[in-house]
């Protein structure tokens, strides 16, 4: 199966980031890398506003810890 | 005649310039969704078409109608000073200067996401990766696909 991220922005301004293809932990370090990427160029994510899936294993857990928080003020 | 101003807003600050200016663009096309409408430009008080003011390209601008003399919204007008977003526009009476805070709470809720899409988008590009982004008019929201 093709690794894949779906990013989805709804009208309310929240973002969805869905992974599939993954297994458990290289879900992690996918979600880690572009994390720390986003990071970078002045992103961070909040646990509130972003959730990524493994939707290989439907397990939130692993791939909901790197998330951090995007600043909106 | 014309009251143009740009002024520089706190929101989003320390986000890299060429994502906020991509986010911004997002932002807009995401707001199109919910009806606003989304120009290039912003009338000023005597109906011309203003694409920049001060050295501020506008990027995209919100909910523009006409000229403000005529008592229409002229539009708020979106670009990047300084690495800031940046608000052009002639809010010259008191409704305006409304609408145009109402304008810029509805896009201050998004851009915050906008920025996420655009810089996700951005490192995917970077990188060489397939990405695909589509509009889904139904559920009002803005889809990026990026594969390996």
């Amino acid at each position: 199966m093709a690794k894949k991220e779906t990013i989805t922005l709804s009208t309310d301004g929240a973002i969805n980031s869905e992974f599939s293809g993954y297994t458990d932990k290289s879900c992690f370090n996918a979600a880690a890398d572009i994390s720390k990427q986003l990071e970078d160029l002045g992103i961070l994510t909040q646990v509130n506003d972003v959730k990524i899936k493994d939707l290989s294993t439907q397990d939130t857990k692993n791939c909901a810890i790197q998330t951090q928080k995007i600043e909106r003020k | 005649m014309s009251h143009i101003s740009s002024q520089t807003v706190s929101s989003l600050n320390g986000v890299h310039p060429m994502v906020l200016a991509e986010g911004i663009k997002v932002a807009c096309q995401l707001l199109a969704l919910s009806g606003i409408q989304v120009t290039d430009f912003v009338y000023d008080w005597s109906g011309n078409k203003t694409q920049s003011h001060n050295k501020v390209q506008i990027i995209c601008a919100l909910g523009a109608e006409g000229a403000v003399k005529d008592s229409k919204f002229g539009g708020l007008g979106l670009g990047v000073s300084d690495g800031k977003l940046t608000i052009v526009g002639d809010f010259y009476y008191d409704w305006q200067k409304a609408q145009a805070k109402k304008i810029q709470a509805q896009l201050e809720t998004v851009l915050g996401g906008a920025c996420y899409f655009a810089a996700r988008a951005l490192i995917a590009t970077a990188k060489g990766q397939k990405t695909n982004v589509t509009v889904n008019q139904e559920t009002q929201q803005l889809q990026l696909v990026v594969e390996n």
